[in-house]
């Protein structure tokens, strides 16, 4: 059991989280299960004023999940050093069996609510709410999302233990295992590349013919394959060592930090792109999602592709 | 441009507004009449968007209010309703100033744009003298123009008047109307729910309707 | 600009200042309740920093030899074959141990130095350098000069060495500005006087500092000699910073679990005070609606006036714990994490500033703020605009 204030922190504010949460879950069910928009009875007012509340509550649920899912990474790395073996978030991530699962959730649920808001600005600007039911009702999953997230926090941070040695990054994703995970990261770095740079050519194709779907599904491909390339690859340019695979360690200052504008610019990029799949937006707003998400997309490929190109220019070699 | 078709309001076990019917034209003057409790108030509210009817349509320049959820009534209300209340509601300690650009601040409109509109209604009631005085400070009269001048400062198409001579003498009473028939002069839609006969025969008045037990009923 | 609404900020700021008593209450709270939890944060990284620049001044592996589990003298012997290990450029050796003295309850910290040695210790070989110290003089902190006077000892004291005879020490001087804490009942006299007050035989030292070349290679050498010495108790420098921030951070853990409950309190506090409203505040807010304000509008207009509140008394509070901390050096908090009442008045308080620590504050306060008037607000701008029809 680990009792940092950090911890304490976070632990404190997902209390609050969950007791705001489950007052908009039951919003959420009344809504669904109630809202009728052309009665005109005292139960559909309430009803209508208690949507604002949930969505007020869920507007703050969200605004305040992204500033501390970046205290979140700094604290995992803080932990780092009181864990013996670790020497950045991924050894933290490791030491328990929750650690994955919850990094994966909390990602996810940042994608789900950031949808939520986007779907909630949707529906407040039309005369009949077409989305209220659609969005109460995502509510009601990302809820159990969330309680899962914060259960999965709880017991990580419960069930870190100083005394027991961790791995670090070099062996959690190391590329000699024999593990699952070994395999993807030791993909044959020409096939790595062409998925990804070949995804991007798709994702900018679909992009000039204007294909919503289409530039949403890839843009699902593009997360996924650019996480693996920048573990698997990139990320040993960002490190300069052909060993050295963590997508962790390159949120530390020895790196300046750039990971985070790496990550942001992902995340900014597949989110607007997965939004065109999910909701049908007016035209000028599609194209406007459409080119924030292309641009930062490339962005992202601009400025991870620098990093193998600069050290070429460099060195004259390629690493490993 | 304003329908009302077979409107029904009910608070708990009190009708207030009962099966009323009503049209009125875009430049009218209308007096509602009636005395407290008679349900003009409650027309008011409707035409406002302030209430939704327990039955019945309100239609506005086409659209039916009624269906409206609350925040697209209120954006309604703020474009094309002015709203006098009997007892002004103004907040009495700030200025003259900030009390009238009120329905504006959620708007966030470039400084110069707020400052015009400001500027137009303030000089249409005569007010721009005092400014920047608290409320507080003003007579009954100058607080009135300011209320009015509050309810003008986005140039809605609908002025709504609820007893705007309750508290007035005979004088100040007159000035009001004066300034009515400046409202009317912009081609505004006026209605007004009053008991006070100096506006029932009027010539600025198109129509006089009487209101009682919630029900338009033929005047007497 | 399109993100912040001035127009409704300034709204915002003259409704607060318009019903200023319900809010100055609340500022007030949550300033102190801010600056206490500052002060806490504050006093701890600068106690940490200061033991972690002690740590600095200490050498790189300490060895202590341990017999059924407790600490035990080794021979001086063993210094040649320390020697010898692949990476160790330097071993010193120590003679050091406790004596306690029962008249004013102090446990002593003698500390035997071999003067002519270098020593890793900076301070110590200052020490060595300003002060001539012989078989029978010391060299003592200030705090023990004022403990040894009240105990009646002015120029020597009088040591009861382990046969029950008397060994009478001058005091040589007063050494200044040491760090770390413990140095507050140190003692320092020579290797030999040292080994007869604690009762040790001429070729027996206490502790083995070792000083490596290359400080990437201390766990390797750490490892290396847990294999070889499995009876030594091995303490890196890393150790025992480790030792120092899981002790600061369980304590600022403790501290702000307890927050917690005074923060529930908080919490409740303002929402009960943000729910009662008075009739002059509701006609207000009816008012506005009945202008053309959405909900939304009112909603944000509380989330702002919450946020002028909040962020002033965030600024308030960490400018309060500031002068607290480092102008009046934190009494009473100090205590929380140095136990020892005479070391507290000698502690002054370095300054250092970590910005996560400034974070957390933040999230400490600010949205728990929010949080608390977000259902009271949403009551106040659902209610009825009804009312002020009539």
């Amino acid at each position: 059991m680990l009792l940092t204030p950090e911890i304490v922190t976070i632990e404190i504010l997902d209390s609050i989280f969950i007791l705001f949460a489950t007052i908009t879950f039951f919003i959420a069910i009344y809504v669904v299960l109630y809202w009728d928009r052309n009665s005109f009875t005292n139960k559909q007012y309430h009803l209508q004023m208690q949507s604002y509340l949930g969505a007020t509550i869920i507007k703050f649920i969200f605004y305040l999940k992204i500033p501390l899912f970046l205290f979140f990474v700094y604290t995992l790395d803080s932990i780092a050093n009181l864990l013996p073996g670790a020497m950045c978030g991924a050894g933290v991530v490791n030491a328990t069996v929750y650690g994955t699962p919850l990094l994966f959730l909390k990602i996810l649920n940042i994608y789900l609510f950031g949808y939520w808001i986007v779907l909630h600005k949707e529906d407040m600007q039309t005369k009949t709410q077409t989305y209220i039911r659609l969005k109460f009702f995502v509510y009601i999953v990302a809820y159990f999302l969330l309680l899962s997230e914060i259960f999965l926090e709880f017991k990580m941070f419960g069930g870190l233990d100083v005394s027991q040695v961790v791995d670090c990054c070099g062996a959690i994703f190391s590329t000699t295992d024999s593990s699952y995970l070994a395999e993807i990261l030791g993909m044959n770095t020409t096939l790595l590349l062409s998925l990804f740079y070949g995804t991007f050519i798709a994702m900018s194709i679909a992009f000039f013919l204007k294909k919503r779907y289409l530039f949403s599904l890839i843009n699902l491909f593009y997360l996924i394959i650019s996480l693996i390339a920048l573990i698997a690859f990139f990320g040993t340019y960002i490190y300069e060592l052909p060993t050295h695979h963590c997508p962790f360690c390159m949120l530390q200052k020895d790196y300046h930090y750039i990971g985070y504008l790496l990550y942001i610019m992902l995340y900014l990029g597949t989110f607007y792109g997965l939004l065109l799949g999910f909701i049908d937006f007016r035209k000028e707003k599609e194209e406007l999602y459409r080119k924030i998400s292309f641009t930062c997309n490339t962005f992202y490929l601009f400025l991870v592709s620098y990093f193998p190109l600069s050290f070429y220019i460099k060195n004259g070699v390629w690493l490993s | 441009m304003i329908y009302l078709e077979n409107v029904f309001k009910k608070y708990d076990d009190v009708v207030a507004v009962d099966n009323v019917n009503l049209k009125i034209s875009e430049g009218e003057l209308v007096v509602l009449q009636g005395k407290s409790g008679s349900g003009k108030s409650s027309i008011l509210a409707l035409i406002a968007g302030l209430s939704k009817p327990t039955d019945g349509r309100i239609v506005v320049d086409g659209e039916n209010i009624a269906m409206l959820p609350d925040h697209f009534a209120s954006l309604y209300r703020r474009e094309n309703i002015g709203f006098v209340f009997q007892r002004y509601n103004l907040v009495p300690s700030i200025s003259v100033a900030h009390n009238i650009m009120m329905p504006l601040i959620p708007l966030n409109l470039p400084q110069d744009l707020l400052k015009d509109k400001l500027q137009k209604s303030m000089k249409l009631f005569n007010i721009t003298h005092k400014e920047n005085v608290m409320v507080k400070k003003l007579s009954g009269g100058e607080q009135q123009r300011v209320a009015i001048a509050r309810a003008n400062v986005n140039n809605p198409k609908i002025i709504l008047a609820d007893e705007p001579t309750a508290n007035l003498d005979y004088k100040l009473s007159l000035e009001f109307i004066e300034v009515l028939k400046t409202l009317k002069k912009q081609k505004k839609t006026i209605v007004i729910a009053t008991h006070d006969p100096l506006f029932f025969n009027l010539d600025a008045v198109d129509r006089v309707i009487c209101v009682a037990d919630g029900k338009i009923l033929p005047c007497s | 600009m399109k993100f912040i609404n001035l127009y409704l900020f300034e709204y915002a700021l003259e409704y607060l200042l318009r019903y200023k008593g319900k809010n100055i209450f609340i500022f007030i709270l949550l300033s102190l309740m801010i600056a206490f939890m500052a002060s806490v944060f504050f006093v701890s990284h600068a106690i940490e920093s200061e033991l972690n620049l002690g740590v600095k001044g200490m050498a790189d592996i300490t060895l202590q030899k341990k017999v059924a589990g407790m600490y035990a003298p080794s021979d001086a012997s063993m210094m040649d074959k320390l020697l010898e290990i692949n990476g160790v450029v330097g071993v010193e050796s120590r003679v050091w141990g406790y004596y306690r003295f029962e008249p004013q309850k102090l446990n002593l910290i003698i500390v035997g130095l071999d003067s002519f040695a270098q020593q890793y210790n900076l301070a110590l070989q200052n020490i060595a350098n300003t002060f001539d110290i012989n078989d029978s003089s010391m060299v003592i902190s200030p705090q023990l000069k004022k403990n040894f006077k009240a105990a009646y000892y002015k120029d020597y004291f009088h040591f009861i060495k382990p046969d029950g005879n008397i060994k009478k020490m001058d005091i040589a001087g007063v050494f200044k500005g040491f760090i770390p804490l413990e140095a507050n009942t140190m003692v320092v006299m020579s290797q030999t006087s040292a080994r007869e007050i604690l009762g040790l035989q001429p070729n027996e030292i206490t502790t083995f500092f070792l000083s490596v070349g290359n400080a990437k290679e201390i766990p390797n050498i750490a490892l290396h000699l847990a294999t070889f010495y499995p009876d030594f108790s091995i303490l890196t420098k890393q150790d025992i910073t480790n030792k120092y921030a899981s002790i600061i951070n369980y304590k600022s853990g403790v501290f702000v679990a307890f927050m917690g409950v005074m923060l529930l309190t908080f919490f409740m506090i303002v929402y009960d005070k943000a729910s009662g409203l008075s009739s002059e505040e509701k006609r207000e807010i009816g008012i506005l609606k009945a202008l053309g304000w959405t909900i939304e509008d009112v909603l944000r207009a509380k989330f702002y006036e919450g946020g002028i509140v909040a962020l002033s008394a965030y600024f308030v509070g960490i400018v309060l714990a500031l002068f607290y901390v480092y102008f009046l050096n934190a009494p009473f908090i100090v205590n929380i994490f140095v136990e020892d009442t005479t070391v507290r008045h000698f502690i002054s308080l370095p300054y250092s500033m970590d910005y996560m620590t400034l974070f957390l504050l933040f999230l400490l306060s600010v949205p728990i703020y929010i949080g608390a008037i977000l259902i009271p607000s949403w009551r106040v701008a659902t209610q009825d605009a009804d009312e002020v029809m009539r």
